[in-house]
């Protein structure tokens, strides 16, 4: 969507987060930097330990002891959130014009509490109204969510709900101070298929009707296309790749968001096998001087233990490789290579 | 290297061609909440005439969503839950109701990978002993320090390297337990494998690792696996045959080609609908079919087909009767009153 607004209401600015743990400084994030413009949607996606959820914690104002933020900035309408004045105003902010939708819908919701009783609070603690009007608004939000019979559901509790549901009135949560920017956290992680493509529809439905500002975080590429413009992908702590989401899957430039895309099972895959990337992210405790792809990557050389600065593609996306766009994985040959390979 | 004297044998010879494992008319019944207090208790119906064989070396894909009955069924092949109506019959002989010592070695020849990597592999314990349990249990070894070789030999099998026998599993990524847990299934040299959804958990590019590496031990060692998944993207890699399974009932079995082709019964159709598709060109837009789906509930009573009420074909013939799980066009079988037989 192009907007005539060029500021983005988010931005991220070479953001890094430390872990002081028994073992050593985990390095979380090493350096992130993206911005989000006004109904834009934007997917973070990586594997588990890449960073992105930790990206969203901070955003959120969520990194508690014994991790911190060591460097960086996170700004909201160019206003920085991490000066003392800034963590004041981003208090009120949180909940209200920036919330997030967490992976677990099951642990996620009071199981002692009712459904209305979670949106009252919100409406009343954010917006300030009086019992009754919350209560008329949260049965809307339902309404608006896809839950039937939302006046009765209100009355119910957690468990009455199943998977799907709960994570509808997460959604009815998130959005139900108007925000400008949703952060969802593997929002269908915990779901079925079927349910997940009907939770996906719903986010699309509310982007548009409401200009919501999405940043979707998830480990599958798979549900990346249905909702999101741009993509950014991280590996060990950094982007290393971003762009349009067309651009990324057409023209992917590092080997890792390659590799990323052909490991992608699809319904109209006829090969025998998965192409898969040997080995393992590298420890965050002492990440690698260089690359952090070089241990896995099949086109790595010398310069590579050198780290590679982050360039534009003639995509109108940024890539952080010494060889970018070099193909960097060879069609798997149809025979078998027996199961001791290494 | 083991000895074949206290295998589960069957009381008369095996043709080759028999399928190794056969279930007819299966059926188990959970008890339910009771009605009031020492009443009895409602009866759930968690898996209704299973019929189906798998042959010697083959894969048969088990697919359906949380509740649908994918594992009960596994369970119940592997004689961890009553069995309350039908046959399961293992290499020419009914298992249905062996007991005590004969169930003990059956254990030998069917085994089971479990789904979290995490939490199946006991923390305390060193890689060697997890994987030479098996081996002690069932006395095949007399002490950890004799089954260092087997295990070596496991390890191999599975791409692990040799020095990681005397770590404990923490140290290990998601991928690498993965493996542990399929070596130490390995270690009774099994003829069938039920593994219980052993890729969900993991991480998009060592996912591929562990399936590939699940169909060269299948080559090497001659296995059948029934492979269960809530989705329909990864087993058409590893399968032969899929099955679905809908609220406790086969809904569709076919050769694997022929069900991504032609897909006959209308919740497979769903299930194919709502894997999502990575590459933004190909985006799915709008399925009538999903927007009416809902998820299993198994208390759906009286007769009919169990779809019924997800299903935008419904008539009154799936009303008042339910269908009959039969063959179509060849190896293809279907429970729809909508798919004509020939």
């Amino acid at each position: 969507m192009a907007n005539a607004h060029p500021t983005p209401i988010l931005e991220v600015r070479d953001l890094c987060v430390e872990f002081d743990t028994m073992a050593g400084l985990v390095q979380g994030l090493r350096g992130v930097s993206f911005s989000v413009k006004p109904g834009e949607t934007m997917a973070l996606v990586g594997e588990s330990g890449s960073g992105k959820s930790v990206t969203a914690q901070a955003i959120m104002g969520l990194i508690g002891l014994p991790g911190r933020i060591s460097s960086g900035d996170i700004l909201w309408k160019g206003q920085s959130l991490l000066t003392r004045e800034g963590q004041k105003a981003a208090g009120k902010l949180r909940g209200k014009s920036v919330s997030m939708v967490f992976q677990d819908p099951m642990t996620s919701l009071n199981p002692l509490m009712t459904i209305g009783g979670h949106l009252i609070e919100v409406l009343r603690r954010h917006k300030g109204l009086s019992k009754d009007k919350a209560f008329a608004r949260g049965v809307e939000l339902l309404d608006a969510v896809g839950i039937t019979e939302p006046k009765r559901r209100m009355g119910q509790y957690a468990h009455e709900f199943s998977g799907g549901m709960r994570q509808r009135v997460m959604i009815a949560l998130a959005i139900a101070c108007e925000p400008e920017l949703l952060i969802a956290d593997e929002p269908t992680t915990a779901l079925d298929v079927t349910i997940q493509a009907q939770v996906l529809d719903l986010l699309a439905d509310l982007q548009k009707s409401m200009g919501l500002s999405i940043v979707l975080i998830t480990h599958d590429l798979g549900i990346v296309a249905g909702l999101c413009e741009k993509v950014a992908v991280m590996y060990a702590g950094s982007i290393v790749e971003a762009g349009t989401a067309k651009t990324v899957f057409d023209h992917a430039e590092h080997p890792y968001t390659q590799g990323l895309i052909r490991s992608t099972p699809r319904l109209d895959d006829r090969r025998a096998r998965l192409i898969s990337i040997d080995g393992a992210p590298p420890s965050l405790l002492h990440p690698p001087k260089g690359c952090a792809f070089q241990s896995r990557c099949p086109v790595s050389s010398r310069q590579c233990d050198e780290k590679p600065a982050r360039q534009a593609t003639p995509e109108g996306g940024s890539v952080s490789c010494w060889t970018p766009s070099v193909a960097a994985w060879r069609e798997p040959s149809e025979s078998r290579t027996g199961g001791q390979a290494r | 290297m083991t000895d074949q004297s206290n295998r589960f044998e069957a009381d008369h010879p095996v043709a080759a061609d028999t399928p190794i494992l056969s279930v007819r008319g299966l059926g188990v019944t959970f008890n339910g909440e009771r009605e009031r207090p020492f009443g009895p208790s409602r009866k759930i119906q968690a898996l209704d005439n299973i019929t189906f064989d798998l042959e010697r070396g083959k894969t048969l894909g088990l697919v359906g969503e949380s509740g649908s009955g994918k594992s009960t069924l596994g369970r119940a092949i592997l004689r961890r839950l009553p069995i309350s109506e039908g046959k399961v019959i293992f290499d020419g002989r009914d298992i249905t109701n062996v007991k005590g010592e004969a169930l003990r070695r059956l254990t030998r020849d069917i085994q089971l990978i479990f789904q979290d990597p995490y939490t199946s592999l006991n923390p305390r314990m060193k890689v060697l002993e997890l994987i030479a349990e098996p081996l002690l249990v069932h006395g095949l070894v007399s002490s950890l320090e004799e089954a260092r070789d087997q295990v070596g030999e496991l390890m191999r099998l599975v791409n692990l390297p040799l020095d990681a026998l005397d770590r404990f599993p923490h140290g290990f990524s998601g991928g690498q337990r993965q493996r542990i847990g399929i070596a130490r299934a390995l270690a009774l040299k099994p003829r069938l494998i039920i593994a219980d959804e052993p890729v969900s958990a993991l991480d998009v590019s060592v996912r591929a690792q562990v399936v590939n590496l699940m169909q060269d031990l299948q080559q090497e060692l001659g296995l059948t696996y029934v492979f269960i998944a809530h989705d329909l993207s990864v087993v058409r890699h590893i399968s032969h045959d899929i099955a679905i399974l809908h609220r406790g009932h086969m809904v569709e079995m076919a050769e694997r080609d022929a069900l991504y082709d032609t897909p006959e019964h209308p919740y497979t159709k769903v299930l194919l609908s709502a894997v999502p598709e990575p590459d933004p060109a190909l985006r799915r837009n709008g399925d009538c079919a999903l927007e009416a789906h809902r998820p299993p509930e198994l208390n759906l009573s009286g007769p009919g087909c169990r779809y019924r009420d997800c299903c935008d074909k419904s008539g009154g013939h799936c009303q008042r009767e339910a269908p009959p799980f039969a063959k179509h066009r060849g190896a293809h079988w279907a429970a729809c009153w909508h798919v004509s037989a020939d």
